[in-house]
């Protein structure tokens, strides 16, 4: 490879690199994300490392060179191999990714997919050898995965920055191979000399090239072209049909408006007739009205031209992320038939998690069971918006909430007529059912579907509240009424035992009444006992459960920390209730369908502490489980990060305190550890060339009068600089560094036949070595205090 | 600190002692002659064995006619001294040509040229023409005389002499004929112990006491001694670091004239020298740092003050090759 191709053959590859990982990266970003901002990351966390090592790495070898041009000896050997470290370097970043899946497995349970760990790594890979690509094949390795990269991106990418991106790479590539084989392809030049490049010749080319390409697939007519340049109401007529962004999605995405065979999540305007249940129904004025006579569920009629009458059953397709049937065929060819795919969860929650999912309340305990809250005509009404299907829950919301969580549920093998819906509601969407006689209230605030089940399929879409801790701490919690002995109702009559009331009086003293009353219960419950899901309880008579768990046993499944968190408020006068029903958990998010499935298995126990009438504040007190709470400001997030440091700071202050002795002890000694292994590797490396082991200990010498601050100053001669400094020392030492100087001279200057000396024989030499290294110190140079030999 | 001196020596063992024991014969007669300049006494005699011209410029009285006679008298060769005024013409240096009554014939009479060492002193009072033909026999070691080529000894050094404190009715040597010399030294005052037994040895000493001494080196072996220095080895790091200190003194912000490729290989060469002088048959960086302030000096072309920073500035800008 040319000379003169090198350094623009670097610079290129690592302008590949770049432009690939950027466009690997928007490919790969979260949706929703803003572009730009990925594109500033990338630049910032990957690019511009890679390039200030590039730079850094580019001055090293600049500098050998004009040392192997000197004929250095020792450097010239050096030069053509990469460096260890470097190598390593790159090694460490490919691990790296796994590292960190390994990681956030270990971390949060749940990691990323693989497909984007390999990514990442060969991305790291790509930039490791783009740092180092003025060797040919280093730079031939990283264009490689630069290509990989850029193909990824193309396939998983969508939107024009990409394709910018992959255009701009298209160039650079070409111009990367241009360089990389100018020299072969060059004819008539004489040898030896170096080939200037034919910039100016590669400009034509490719400005003649790019004209002919838009000119062969272009568009014919100017007005086309223009459509995409001049902004307009209609915008361009470009369609894909398999589009998943831009002005609604493509058609084989959505709608399947023209010959739908599979049933799904589907929120599309066709509706298929099939004898699963569905909210819809294709009731039609023209035909009249079918006559079901087995089940009578309710349903809505949906327009004529919206439905079609199918013969075949259509296969249903309810696991999350497939929100849409793909429908790849033409209707005059239907070869093959969508995979049946049977939902696996109950539902599939996209959003936020963790989500606390009330199915029933717990008001009344008698000691041994608790029965449900009977249903009460305070639940607010629903009330439907003018446009849409949405509804809006009509009731007064205490000061206590800050921000919003919009959540998509969508239910799958879930049986039941209550709709799974994050506590705090303020809004739904039930797909088109647009009829508030559809929705009721059953028992405890639980929103429910009025004489049916919620069928399979269907898509809930909510607006919720977030209860903010902090405010409500600073509202006042109503207190518990006086509890009215109604003797028509046995089953309210549980008693308080002493030991337990006790209990609750102590873990809150010291609290004023209200919220952080509350939290201290639930976090001594959360703190001091144990999540065990096989205990039971002993069934002994006269045994209380809550009691027992409280005061004995110290673990228990999920409803003895629910019963007990009640029990322990309601004793301490705060209205509360136990609830049932899902916890969307954060371990079941699935990175590939991006929902979080919510199995049999996340059915939980936990309590609610009454806000104000009508509103209740979700507690949990079992370990493990979390509230969501609001989303943090940038300045919370940074005091709680500082608490945090703070308080493992202060938790392991001691491990701290040794570390930052041991630290600040060897920043202070580094010299002396750093000279005690350059020593070592010294000692280590004793048996080369007699030559070399003069040299390597000069070498020594010369670190040691650098850390001893007495730096030689390039310019200055090892005679000039040592001899001044020997002066200070006596008889034998002095000697010693003086002949050293002197042999090193010798080997260096000297012609290539000159013979050593007869007086010094091998050995002679290597003791004198010796001797310097033992006499001449780390501090013997600090000890030579003199002013800086002229 | 001996067992260190019998590295060095004999290491450098192809030296033949004699050799040695020249060198040490010239420099103990000019040690004696100039007491206390040690230093300039070796730069002169590396001058000497580097076949380069010496231009000394100092104050009258502190020496420079001495230097040179006893240079003269310890090479064993023909000492002349031209006092250069500016009615000094070419031929009164070169020699001329006069016609002989008896012989009938043209007969050529030598001029001061072919001595051995010749001191010009005050070369800056000469006319520029009487200079060039100087600085012409000093290139060429030959003159041209009637169309009639006289080869100058082989050995011809000359010592040229330059008072810096009178300028007045002065020629200032140009730039390019400053060249021409291998360094510009100046001798300057001695320590006041070298000059109480500058004083003690006058009384009594009726001759020179180099007159005494005699020559030191015999006919042929001043030679023998300059061609053993033109062999003494320069490795490839030292050429390496001549060429670099080479273009560092051109690219200097404050050097108007660079060196040029004739000023580098007397450079060299007297590098050389100096390694010899030092017992060594290998130069070694320190021979070309110790060089650099009389080759550079007569050079650079600045002004005389700034001279030694600058060629500080510039030796320590390169770095010295050793280990990096």
């Amino acid at each position: 490879m040319a000379d003169v191709g090198d350094r623009s053959v670097r610079r290129l590859t690592l302008a590949m690199i770049a432009l690939a990982t950027t466009a690997l990266e928007l490919a790969l970003a979260e949706p929703g994300r803003p572009q730009w901002l990925c594109v500033v990351t990338t630049l910032s966390l990957l690019v511009a490392p890679a390039l200030a090592l590039a730079w850094f790495v580019g001055r090293r070898l600049r500098i050998s060179r004009r040392d192997a041009d000197r004929g250095l000896p020792i450097t010239s050997k050096i030069k053509d191999t990469p460096q260890a470290s470097l190598i390593l370097l790159i090694v460490a970043l490919f691990l790296l990714p796994f590292v960190g899946e390994v990681a956030q497995f270990a971390l949060w349970g749940r990691g990323v997919m693989l497909e984007v760990v390999l990514l990442a790594a060969l991305r790291n890979l790509g930039l490791g050898l783009a740092v180092l690509a003025d060797r040919t094949t280093f730079a031939k390795l990283g264009a490689l995965i630069s290509i990989f990269l850029v193909l990824v991106a193309a396939s998983l990418g969508e939107g024009a920055l990409i394709i910018g991106f992959i255009g701009v790479y298209a160039v650079a590539a070409t111009f990367w191979l241009m360089l990389l084989y100018w020299n072969d392809i060059a004819l008539s030049v004489d040898e030896g000399r170096s080939k200037p490049l034919p910039w100016s010749a590669a400009l034509w080319v490719l400005a003649i090239v790019s004209l002919g390409g838009v000119a062969a697939v272009g568009p014919t007519r100017a007005a086309t072209a223009l459509a995409g340049l001049v902004p307009t109401s209609g915008g361009t007529d470009w369609n894909d049909p398999d589009a998943r962004g831009g002005v609604n999605d493509g058609d084989h995405e959505v709608s399947a408006s023209e010959n739908p065979q599979s049933v799904g999540y589907t929120q599309s305007e066709v509706y298929l007739d099939s004898d699963r249940p569905s909210l819809y129904d294709t009731f039609n004025d023209m035909y009249g009205e079918p006559f079901k006579i087995k089940k009578s569920e309710r349903m809505i009629a949906l327009p004529s031209n919206g439905v079609q009458e199918q013969k075949e059953r259509p296969v249903e397709n309810l696991q999350a992320g497939r929100e849409f049937p793909l429908v790849r065929r033409k209707p005059d060819q239907p070869a093959r038939r969508p995979g049946h795919r049977a939902a696996k969860a109950l539902f599939y929650l996209k959003g936020p998690t963790p989500v606390h999912m009330r199915m029933a309340t717990y008001a009344r305990f008698d000691g041994k069971a608790w029965s449900e809250q009977p249903a009460n005509d305070l639940m607010p009404p629903l009330d439907k918006e003018k446009q849409g299907a949405w509804f809006r829950l009509v009731h007064f919301s205490p000061p206590v909430y800050r921000g919003g969580l919009s959540h998509q549920i969508k239910i799958g093998l879930l049986d039941s007529d209550a709709l799974p819906v994050p506590a705090q509601l303020v809004r739904f969407r039930v797909g088109s059912v647009d009829r508030p006689d559809f929705f009721g209230w059953s028992q405890g605030g639980i929103l429910r579907m009025v004489g049916r089940t919620v069928p399979a399929g269907t898509v809930i879409e909510t607006e919720s509240q977030v209860v903010d801790p902090t405010l409500l701490a600073q509202i006042e919690l109503p207190s518990l009424p006086v509890p009215a002995r109604r003797n028509d109702d046995p089953s309210d009559q549980y008693v308080v035992t002493p030991e337990v009331a006790e209990l609750g009086k102590t873990w809150v003293s010291g609290r004023s009444r209200g919220w952080k009353q509350v939290e201290a219960v639930v976090d001594r419950l959360r703190t001091e006992y144990r999540l065990d899901r096989e205990a039971t309880s002993s069934d002994a008579p006269g045994v209380d459960p809550v009691s027992d768990f409280l005061l004995r046993s110290h673990r228990g499944a999920d409803y003895q920390f629910a019963s007990a968190a009640v029990v322990l408020l309601r004793s301490l006068g705060y209205p509360a209730r136990v609830v049932s029903g899902f916890y969307a958990e954060p371990r079941r998010y699935d990175v590939r369908t991006r929902h979080t499935s919510v199995l049999r298995e996340d059915v939980h126990f936990w309590a609610e502490v009454q806000v104000s009438m009508g509103s209740w504040a979700t507690i949990e007190p079992s370990p493990g489980y979390h509230v969501l709470g609001p989303a943090p400001t940038l300045v919370e997030r940074l005091a709680r990060v500082l608490a945090f440091f703070g308080r493992w700071g202060r938790d392991h202050r001691n491990a701290l305190g040794l570390c930052l002795v041991l630290a600040v002890a060897a920043l202070w000694y580094r010299r002396e550890w750093l000279d005690g292994i350059a020593t070592l590797v010294w000692r280590w490396n004793s048996w080369g060339a007699w030559r070399w082991r003069v040299l390597a200990t000069l070498s020594l010498v010369e670190r040691r009068s650098r850390w001893a601050g007495r730096p030689r100053p390039p310019g200055k001669t090892p005679v000039r600089w040592y001899g001044p400094i020997a002066k200070g020392a006596a008889g034998e030492t002095r000697d010693d560094m003086d002949r050293l100087v002197r042999l090193a001279d010798w080997i260096l200057y000297a012609p290539e036949d000159a013979r050593m000396a007869p007086t010094w024989s091998e050995h002679d030499v290597r003791s004198m070595c010796r001797r310097v290294v033992r006499d001449w110190t780390l501090g013997r140079f600090r000890a030579s205090a003199m002013s800086p030999p002229r | 600190m001996r067992k260190a001196d019998d590295l060095v020596t004999s290491d450098s063992s192809l030296l033949i002692e004699t050799e040695q024991g020249l060198i040490e014969g010239i420099r103990s007669t000019l040690n004696g002659a100039l007491r206390g300049k040690t230093a300039v006494n070796e730069f002169v005699l590396a001058c000497l064995l580097a076949r380069g011209h010496l231009l000394v410029e100092d104050l009258p009285g502190l020496g420079k006619t001495t230097v040179a006679k006893a240079l003269a008298q310890a090479v064993g060769g023909k000492f002349a001294r031209v006092q250069c005024t500016p009615d000094l013409l070419p031929g009164d240096i070169t020699g001329f040509r006069i016609f002989d009554q008896r012989t009938r014939e043209f007969e050529f009479l030598p001029g001061p040229v072919f001595a051995d060492v010749l001191l010009a002193d005050e070369i800056n009072r000469a006319t520029p023409r009487t200079q060039s033909a100087l600085l012409e026999a000093m290139a060429e070691q030959q003159v041209t005389i009637d169309n009639v080529r006289h080869v100058l000894s082989p050995t011809f050094f000359v010592i040229a002499t330059q008072n810096p404190v009178e300028q007045h009715g002065t020629y200032p040597l140009p730039e390019a004929q400053l060249d021409r010399f291998a360094m510009k030294l100046r001798i300057g005052y001695p320590e006041k112990e070298d000059e109480r037994a500058m004083l003690a040895a006058a009384v009594g000493a009726s001759r020179d006491e180099a007159e005494e001494r005699g020559p030191q080196v015999g006919p042929g072996e001043l030679q023998a001694l300059q061609d053993r220095v033109a062999r003494v080895s320069v490795g490839s790091l030292l050429r390496n670091y001549l060429v670099d200190l080479a273009h560092a003194t051109r690219s200097h912000r404050q050097v108007a004239l660079g060196v040029s490729p004739r000023g580098l290989l007397t450079w060299q060469r007297l590098a050389q020298a100096r390694a010899l002088l030092q017992g060594r048959d290998y130069a070694t960086p320190d021979d070309v740092q110790d060089m650099a302030s009389p080759v550079l000096e007569v050079r650079l072309g600045i002004e005389p003050e700034a001279t030694g920073r600058v060629i500080e500035e510039i030796l320590a800008s390169v770095p010295v090759p050793v280990l990096r």
